[in-house]
């Protein structure tokens, strides 16, 4: 397998589940489209290899977050598209509370000029 | 909880729709292929360069479809599930290779089932009673009087008391019965923590006079005689002509001091009558450790207690068990056959070891061949831990094969080794395949798929990717494979070596043991035993007179030869013993206890029917009777051992409590009356036969039970019948049992060493099956890689019996090792072994020598097969196939 380390914009499973699922509260979407989505709307600043992105739908269908079912896609090629459960949709609002908690957090060590009391 | 339910709930439908799920997943990755294609054709590329660019960013596919399909799995279960179907289609697509590993599997997991599973029930499972393991033996032996005050005195344990053998005569009932019984102590049923299924069993109280006149039934005998009667409780029942009342029937299995049991009665302590209180009856006893007390404190109270009641006896008991001890009961029993069965135990473990090393070197040779299956497995993204894992699941799955093959070969052995084990030994389980004894063997399959399998896997989940492929998978297989194949052969013939050697001295033992005169010759003879009822014996001479009459009459039955009685056959397991003082050595009491002689009451004919040489003075005759000049003839060994150098004629002997001396008349020959290996009691300084009618036995009383001794050429059974019948018009209340002939006598005597014979060279034999199957595998193998080279040498000039020679060679070279290495052990290891050895070293030359030789005659054999094959090779092709 590839060697994924060092990788920029390689995110880690538990926010690329995240992202997927909240792509996915937009509507039912295919794999491709998804993984297209959020390198567009990241401005190319995250990129979704395929061999993280299909194991992580995979996974999430699994557990009854995702389902899926096969449809048409713009192109009218056969596509699988997923949508988000009524279970998905809480771990979304779970994930989404607790996302902006750390990254405000983060956010704001980041900004703070001074650094801890000696 | 509920994500739970439902992922396991989408899994199993996922299952149910398999090849749906597979072709969604190679449609879904197709489709994100194609649309990224799409994506590229439409920046400028022309339609092959997007094809490459999208297939570059895509990966490795094929590992990630895998990994979406694992993601639907039941993780490692269905893995090895999976694993094991493909372990099974490639064993079954090579069925010799399955055939040679599976059985030589079979050969090592069945022997070592076999064993265990009577090493399990004789040395590991626990006594069946309630917490045995404060059950504890008191060696020595012990008077009634001295059970009586260690039982007062002790206050670590309960003692209790059996007396093993007291064989009782059942009359009234139909025809008269010999029964085994023991006599025992009223608490023996307390202390051991059974009870009578019907009825009761003994009280406190039971065995005081006047009150002992009770019986205790076995379940088999209460079966067997009483027709499972449940009326029988306080029915009165005539032993040896005394009336006792039947108080209780013990359950079924309990068997106490031997599993022969038929009847318990009270043993009768009464001290009024000092002779019997002190001098009759010497048992080993038994005793419950109580609560909180540990084994030491017992072992330090019973010392004292045994000074203390040494003090007590009417006479001086110097030396009286000095050296008893408390040993926990289950030790006890099993002491005799442990050794034995440890010694067995590891010459089969050898064997499974050998048929470990047997089959790694196979699995290596094959290893060697999949190496190129193996790479592309890797290739496709099989990590490395997956590939061991298969790898050994093949090995596990091939080692189970064999464990069930060994299962249905264990109980052919079971059969066998089953004459290791003393029949009827106290609370003996019976050995068979249980549970515990399948679930051992499929233990012991797994961890054998486990040992061998792990130097091939590990080979094969190491394997150089690259450098394989390239190679085809051929020509990187020698080198350390080879090496690590040759030492695993060396291995297995060491090994064989060591079983073959202790094979073969057991061997030596048995021929040397069937060589051995035993003193007499038993072909053509039978022996019955007939027990008079006590009442025929009352008086000396009516006794006597009795045997004489049923001599007589016996006489006179057609095809009936010589003819004797005597209180005990040789090798028959009886021990007549009687302290005596010889001439000449006097009895300074307070020095050392009188010499205990073997002491046979027999009848005039006695040496004449076992052709007993009587090499001085004269044997019995009708004038020895009962008033006549008291006499006795000693065993040749006994006259040098007391009076060496003198004229033994003359000499006299006298029975400690008798105030006349016996004369010896005759000198006998020595006849082994213990075993055949001459193997005698130390305690037991010497042999004497006195005549029937003065014989006395320890009870002071005449012989009553006798064995008669008939030569005869008719059939067992027919003499038997018409033997039974005489006694029968004789006396109707002697019963008559034990009909052996002297021939089953003899053998049966030696019928351990023969087992664990038969076991050993089994095990052996196996053993050597398997290293030369091992060497053949090897040595064919390492040839077929070298063809090439043999292509060359024969090119250049090189002859056939070069050729066959240089393969020989290799063979014999593995075996030498081997040998060398397993000689050096057996040397070593031959000391485990001496125990059971006779008239043989356990370093003996001769075995060794034929033993590399029977290795070295293998060694050739199984290279001359591939040796040939090679020789017949066609350079031209050998050297254009590479």
């Amino acid at each position: 397998m590839r060697d994924h380390r060092g990788d920029p914009g390689e995110l880690l499973q538990g926010t690329l589940n995240m992202l997927i699922l909240k792509t996915l509260s937009h509507g039912p979407q295919h794999g491709y489209a998804i993984a297209e989505f959020i390198q567009g709307t990241s401005l190319d600043a995250l990129r979704v290899e395929e061999g993280a992105l299909y194991p992580a739908l995979h996974r999430l269908e699994v557990r009854g977050l995702l389902a899926s079912e096969w449809g048409v896609s713009d192109n009218n090629r056969r596509a699988k598209f997923y949508r988000l459960t009524a279970a998905g949709r809480r771990r979304l609002a779970e994930e989404a509370g607790y996302w902006a908690r750390v990254a405000a957090g983060i956010a704001r060590i980041m900004e703070t000029a001074e650094g801890p009391r000696r | 909880m509920r994500e739970w339910l439902t992922s396991a709930w989408l899994r199993i439908r996922a299952l149910l729709r398999r090849e749906q799920l597979d072709r969604d997943i190679d449609d879904e990755l197709r489709f994100h292929l194609a649309m990224r294609e799409e994506h590229y054709g439409g920046s400028g590329l022309s339609p092959a360069e997007a094809h490459r660019a999208a297939e570059r960013r895509f990966g490795n596919r094929a590992a990630l479809e895998e990994q979406c399909r694992e993601t639907w799995r039941f993780g490692r279960i269905e893995t090895f599930w999976q694993d094991a179907r493909f372990a099974g289609r490639l064993l079954a697509r090579s069925p010799g290779f399955t055939a040679v590993a599976a059985l030589s599997l079979a050969l090592g997991i069945g022997g070592n089932a076999a064993m265990f599973s009577l090493v399990n029930a004789v040395l590991l499972r626990p006594l069946p009673y309630p917490e045995p393991e404060r059950l504890v033996r008191l060696t020595g032996v012990y008077p009634k009087g001295a059970l009586a005050a260690l039982q007062e005195q002790s206050r670590t344990v309960e003692i209790a008391g059996a007396l093993p053998g007291v064989e009782l005569n059942l009359t009234g009932h139909g025809e008269a019965t010999r029964l085994v019984g023991s006599a025992v102590s009223a608490n023996l049923f307390g202390v051991l923590g059974r009870r009578a299924s019907l009825g009761r069993s003994f009280e406190p109280g039971d065995d005081r006079p006047g009150r002992d006149r009770l019986a205790l039934l076995s379940h088999a005998l209460w079966q067997r005689r009483f027709g499972a009667d449940p009326g029988v409780i306080g029915r009165t029942i005539r032993l040896e002509g005394i009336e006792r009342e039947v108080v209780g029937v013990m359950p079924p299995g309990f068997g106490f001091p031997t599993e022969a049991t038929d009847v318990w009665v009270p043993l009768r302590f009464d001290p009024s009558d000092s002779d019997d209180y002190w001098g009759f009856g010497w048992m080993p006893l038994v005793a419950r450790v109580r609560p909180e007390v540990a084994l030491p404190r017992v072992q330090d109270e019973l010392r004292e207690m045994i000074a203390r009641t040494a003090e007590l006896f009417p006479w001086p008991v110097p030396s009286w068990n000095a050296d008893a001890a408390a040993v926990p009961l289950q030790d006890d029993q099993v002491r005799d056959v442990r050794g034995r069965l440890l010694v067995l135990q590891s010459a089969v473990g050898l064997v499974l070891l050998i048929a470990c090393a047997n089959v790694a070197s196979l699995l290596l040779s094959r290893a060697a061949a999949r190496r190129k299956e193996m790479a592309v497995r890797a290739a496709l993204g099989a990590g490395r831990g997956r590939i061991l894992r298969q790898v050994l699941t093949e090995s596990v799955c091939l080692s189970l094969l064999g464990g069930v093959l060994g299962l249905a070969l264990a109980r052919g052995v079971l059969s066998v080794a089953r004459g290791l084990v003393p029949e009827g030994g106290p609370g003996f389980s019976p050995v068979e395949l249980d549970a515990g004894v399948i679930a051992f063997a499929a233990g012991l399959s797994v961890l054998c798929g486990l040992l061998f399998g792990i130097v091939p896997a590990a080979g094969a989940s190491r394997a150089d990717l690259a450098a394989t492929l390239r190679t085809g998978g051929r020509g990187v297989a020698a080198g350390a494979g080879a090496r690590l194949r040759g030492s695993f052969i060396a291995m297995e013939v060491a090994l064989a070596v060591v079983l073959t050697v202790g094979a073969g001295l057991l061997m030596r033992t048995l021929w040397g043991l069937s060589r051995v005169d035993p003193g007499f010759r038993p072909e053509g003879t039978l022996a019955l035993r007939v027990s008079p009822s006590p009442e025929t014996c009352e008086q000396r001479s009516a006794c006597a007179a009795f045997y004489e009459e049923l001599l007589r009459r016996t006489r006179e039955l057609s095809g009936v030869g010589e003819v004797a009685a005597a209180s005990a056959i040789p090798l028959g397991g009886e021990q007549p013993l009687l302290p005596v003082e010889m001439d000449g050595h006097p009895l300074v009491a307070a020095e050392k206890a009188a010499p205990l002689l073997w002491a046979g009451a027999v009848t005039p004919g006695y040496f004449r029917v076992l052709d007993i040489p009587l090499l001085r003075g004269r044997g019995f005759d009708a004038s020895d009777g009962e008033t006549s000049t008291p006499v006795a003839i000693v065993s040749a060994a006994t006259a040098q051992r007391y009076w060496p150098g003198e004229d033994p004629l003359g000499k006299r002997i006298r029975i400690v409590w008798d105030e006349g001396w016996r004369t010896v008349v005759g000198v006998a020959g020595d006849v082994r009356h213990y075993s055949l290996s001459g193997g005698e009691p130390a305690e037991i300084s010497g042999a004497v036969y006195l005549p029937h009618p003065q014989a006395v036995e320890l009870d002071r009383r005449i012989p009553r039970s006798m064995a008669l001794l008939v030569r005869s050429g008719g059939s067992t059974a027919e003499v038997t019948v018409a033997l039974r019948r005489l006694v029968a018009s004789v006396n109707p209340d002697a019963p008559v049992s034990d009909a052996r002939r002297l021939e089953v006598v003899v053998s049966s005597s030696v019928s351990e060493p023969r087992a664990m014979m038969w076991l050993f060279a089994a095990f052996a034999g196996c053993a050597l099956l398997l290293a030369a199957l091992g060497t053949y595998g090897v040595v064919s193998y390492s040839t077929a890689q070298r063809s090439y080279e043999i292509g060359v040498r024969l090119a250049v000039g090189a002859g056939r019996a070069d050729i066959l020679g240089l393969v020989l060679g290799q063979s014999l070279k593995l075996v030498l090792i081997g040998s060398a290495l397993g000689v050096a052990t057996a040397l070593l290891a031959g000391r485990a072994l001496s125990s059971f050895l006779f008239g043989v070293s356990a370093r003996d030359p001769a075995t060794l020598a034929a033993v590399v030789g029977l290795l070295v005659a293998t060694a050739l054999l199984a290279g001359y097969l591939p040796g040939r094959r090679a020789a017949a090779t066609d350079p031209v092709r050998a050297l254009r196939a590479d």
